[in-house]
């Protein structure tokens, strides 16, 4: 079959989808498919640049190319899912966050426009009518499943997949140092995990791995550190490499992931494929699909209070943290999570 | 639900910020209100109702105004209580409550007189009324036309409304006006009047001395321009024989106080007219409950419902109202009305028949506040603005979709030659059209009430205005003539041409 990967990208940034949207590529050609993906480029600011995203992909024709047809589109990201096509499949990494569940969130840059409301509901109208447009409707998690229900009313089924590299993360004996693995961004909230360093109780050390999307972000978080005195217990590895990234789970004591109301989180996946016990929030979304409150890892309050109190238990009994390590990754293993599985329930 | 809501609000002067307080308690019932001002002092009694929240149009918190359902703006014509609100308006879009249905003053208040920015008015003028426009926002700027004859040829209303969400307007000419105009969906209820306690039918019978009269009381009262006709009030009871059976007080603020003063003493009304100014709302209560007789005239109207009228009705009092816009389809047996065309003899008509028989008018006092009691209740009003609130969320997808469709028209301008606007429409009318679809009744009525329009508004031209308009064209077409153009072609004709 002829199958294009429809999805957006913002020029220069490159995350989470980008890989995914590789690997679905990866897999397809693996098992003989010809495949393609078409990438939009998308900007956000102001908000009527949206709409006008909008109106780019629904004028988009990809029945054919070259004379031949397109057997299949998956549709990946908005508003590249409202491409329409005859053999439209969505699978969802998540709609467009800012006009959903982070509308009302202090974070949210969309609507701190005056005229975003009306732009807000363009969304949501395009969503609820275009949407059902597909053959078969899947999200990455039951997250963005559930958010889809919530504000679309559409029904869809989540799949997972599993994070790139899979095979390569392993366990080994785990030093003296808890591992934050994300590029550095506010809704990541690495500035909580610095408010809970202050609070805990044993001199814990955190090792935080991944870029800023802002320098001058990445610079507060620093000073941050500088002012809550905790500077000489964390230690900011930047870009690691894949190897490096994989070394720094194995030796972990466990894993911190509290950001906010994630899709899917690979974190969490990673974590547990390298048997480390993953503490996350009540509010963090994705993650906790796959982590057990002290089966599998914690789940804490998203207060500095309540991550310290996390924190503080898993440093202070390594045999239990390495037990619900190790309870992590029989769980994923009984997930079954496979790329082989994600293309043929997508191509049924 | 949870509604922005812009409006002047009590202390300030302005029957509007009555309307508010007065609605309040009905809508606070079925939403949450913030009431945002630029007002530094407000009744703490509306605190009781809604939070409020001061704000300046240069720094708002969008954020915040983005988590409400709606935001509501009530624009009239005083410039200082409304200025901010239109600003504010023209960002984030919502349903804009018109309290007056031409709104020249507001605009020429603010860009004449608040912002001397005179570019943009005359942009904003040529862009509703094309060249004729700005030709007479130039000949108005240079003070040879005046606000008065601009808010009757050049309402720019489609200003204040123009992105808006939803309309929600106070007569049904405003209805079919705006449906015409507009795009979004406007709605039409009676402006709503919480109706004092006391029982109408405790006014004292008129005649027979004492409070009852006579002298017999008329007041007058609010913001008086020319167009609420003092100056033919003041010649009727010049020229009535029983003259001396009346009073007239007047409250609140006179177009040119010099002048009205100089009239009294001219015409011999010294001991018949007091000028009272603005008062406490308490002294204007007890002056209409002292009251016999209203005056209540408008010409010309800026076509807006009547607040004053309501406070007329609430008090039981007997009104004479000029027979136009709303005021001439108010019940025949609620109001006295006078024509227009022969105010003066229509006015010494009703006052000759009050002294002949006060009761009758007594009677069409009672009958004006069931009127009020029935078709005013701000129960009503709050329902059907919650139903309309309903309507304009619908509409706000659509919204962003028309602005999506200027954008366009202008991006295919490059190849397509053809000015935004026509692409737009063209757009529009190819995918089935935008605006609602009236029935042939609908249209029917509609094409009556432009062809009535048309025929009144050229009559009016050639009555006031021929001069001018001659002149107008003479320069026009010498511009014409001069430049080589065609008629269709963009013209700037300087005004000194005119």
């Amino acid at each position: 079959m002829r199958i294009v990967i429809a999805t957006v990208q913002v020029p220069f940034v490159r995350g989470g989808a980008e890989i995914l949207a590789e690997g679905l590529r990866e897999v397809l050609q693996a098992q003989g498919h010809e495949a393609e993906i078409v990438t939009i480029p998308f900007k956000w600011y102001p908000p009527e640049r949206i709409l006008d995203h909008m109106l780019i992909c629904r004028l988009l024709d990809l029945t054919e190319s070259s004379g031949g047809a397109v057997d299949r589109v998956i549709g990946l990201k908005f508003p590249a899912y409202l491409i329409p096509h005859t053999h439209k499949i969505l699978w969802i990494l998540h709609q467009h966050k800012a006009a959903y569940e982070l509308w009302d969130h202090p974070l949210n840059d969309l609507s701190q426009f005056p005229n975003s409301s009306k732009i807000r509901s363009a969304i949501h109208q395009a969503d609820r009518q275009c949407i059902p447009e597909a053959q078969r409707i899947f999200t990455i998690a039951a997250t963005v499943s559930d958010r889809l229900k919530k504000y679309c009313g559409i029904e869809s089924v989540p799949l997972y997949h599993p994070p790139q590299h899979a095979e390569q993360f392993y366990c080994a004996e785990a030093e003296d140092y808890l591992f934050f693995p994300s590029r550095l961004a506010p809704v990541k909230r690495q500035s909580l995990v610095l408010e809970a360093m202050a609070q805990t109780r044993h001199p814990i050390r955190l090792r935080l791995a991944g870029t800023a999307d802002s320098p001058l972000y990445a610079d507060e978080l620093r000073l941050l550190a500088l002012k809550l005195n905790v500077e000489h217990r964390v230690e900011w590895l930047g870009h690691v490499t894949e190897e490096e990234k994989c070394r720094c789970y194995a030796h972990a004591r466990g894993i911190i992931f509290p950001s906010l109301d994630e899709d899917y989180g690979y974190v969490t996946l990673e974590a547990m494929l390298a048997s480390k016990p993953v503490i996350t929030c009540e509010d963090s979304g994705g993650p906790l699909e796959f982590i057990r409150d002290e089966q599998t890892g914690l789940i804490a309050k998203p207060t500095p209070e309540g991550l310290a109190s996390a924190m503080d238990a898993l440093w202070s009994d390594r045999q239990w943290a390495k037990e619900l390590g190790e309870a992590g990754r029989a769980r994923y293993l009984a997930l079954n999570i496979s790329w082989t599985d994600v293309v043929k329930r997508l191509l049924s | 639900m949870k509604l922005n809501w812009f409006s002047p609000l009590p202390p300030a002067r302005t029957g509007i910020a009555q309307y508010t307080m007065g609605l309040l308690p009905a809508l606070a019932g079925r939403a949450e209100i913030i009431l945002w001002t630029d007002q530094t002092e407000w009744d703490p009694m509306l605190e009781k109702y809604a939070t409020v929240r001061y704000y300046q149009p240069e720094h708002m918190p969008w954020a915040e105004l983005n988590r409400s359902d709606m935001s509501i703006y009530h624009i009239g014509n005083n410039p200082l209580a409304h200025g901010a609100i239109w600003q504010v308006s023209r960002s984030h879009q919502g349903i804009v409550v018109l309290h007056d249905l031409s709104l020249q003053h507001l605009f020429a208040g603010l860009f004449w007189g608040h912002w001397h920015a005179r570019d943009e008015y005359l942009a904003h003028m040529e862009r509703h009324y094309d060249w004729e426009g700005r030709l007479a926002a130039e000949a108005f700027w240079n003070g040879k036309l005046s606000t008065m004859y601009m808010s009757e040829h050049y309402p720019l209303t489609a200003l204040a409304v123009q992105g808006a969400l939803g309309v929600l307007v106070h007569t049904q000419e405003g209805l079919v006006g705006q449906r015409q105009e507009n795009a979004c969906p406007v709605a039409y209820v009676p402006l709503p009047y919480a109706p004092s306690p006391r029982s109408h039918s405790s006014r004292p019978k008129f005649g027979g001395g004492q409070t009852g009269g006579p002298p017999y009381r008329i007041i007058i009262f609010g913001y008086l321009n020319v167009n609420r006709r003092l100056d033919s009030l003041l010649q009727a009871l010049n020229t009535l024989p029983d003259g001396d059976l009346f009073r007239l007080d007047i409250y609140g603020q006179v177009w040119d106080r010099e002048y009205v003063r100089t009239q009294i003493q001219t015409l011999g009304l010294q001991g018949v007219v007091k000028l009272h100014g603005f008062v406490p709302a308490e002294e204007l209560d007890s002056a209409l409950a002292a009251a016999h007789l209203a005056v209540n005239l408008r010409n010309p109207t800026m076509g807006e419902s009547s607040f004053s009228q309501l406070q007329i009705w609430d008090h039981a009092l007997p009104t004479l109202v000029s027979q136009v816009a709303w005021y001439a389809k108010l019940p025949e047996n609620a109001v006295a009305f006078v024509r227009s065309e022969h105010e003066v003899l229509d006015i010494q008509r009703h006052l000759n028949a009050f002294i002949a028989d006060p009761d009758r008018f007594s009677e069409m006092g009672d009958e004006g506040r069931r009127f009020l009691e029935e078709h005013h209740r701000p129960e009503m009003y709050a329902e059907a603005l919650i139903d309309f609130v309903a309507d304009a969320q619908r509409f706000s997808p659509q919204a962003a979709a028309y602005e999506l469709a200027i954008r366009v028209g202008t991006a295919m301008h490059g190849w397509s030659g053809l000015p935004t606007p026509r692409m737009v429409s063209y757009m529009w009318d190819q995918a089935g059209g935008f605006r609602q679809q009236q029935s042939i009744e609908q249209q029917a009525a509609t094409l009556e009430a432009i062809r009535k329009a048309v025929t009144s508004h050229i009559g009016k031209l050639h009555q006031q205005q021929t001069t001018t308009l001659r002149e107008l064209q003479q320069a026009v077409s010498a511009q014409i003539e001069r430049a080589h153009l065609r008629p269709d072609e963009t013209l700037r004709i300087p005004l000194d041409d005119v």
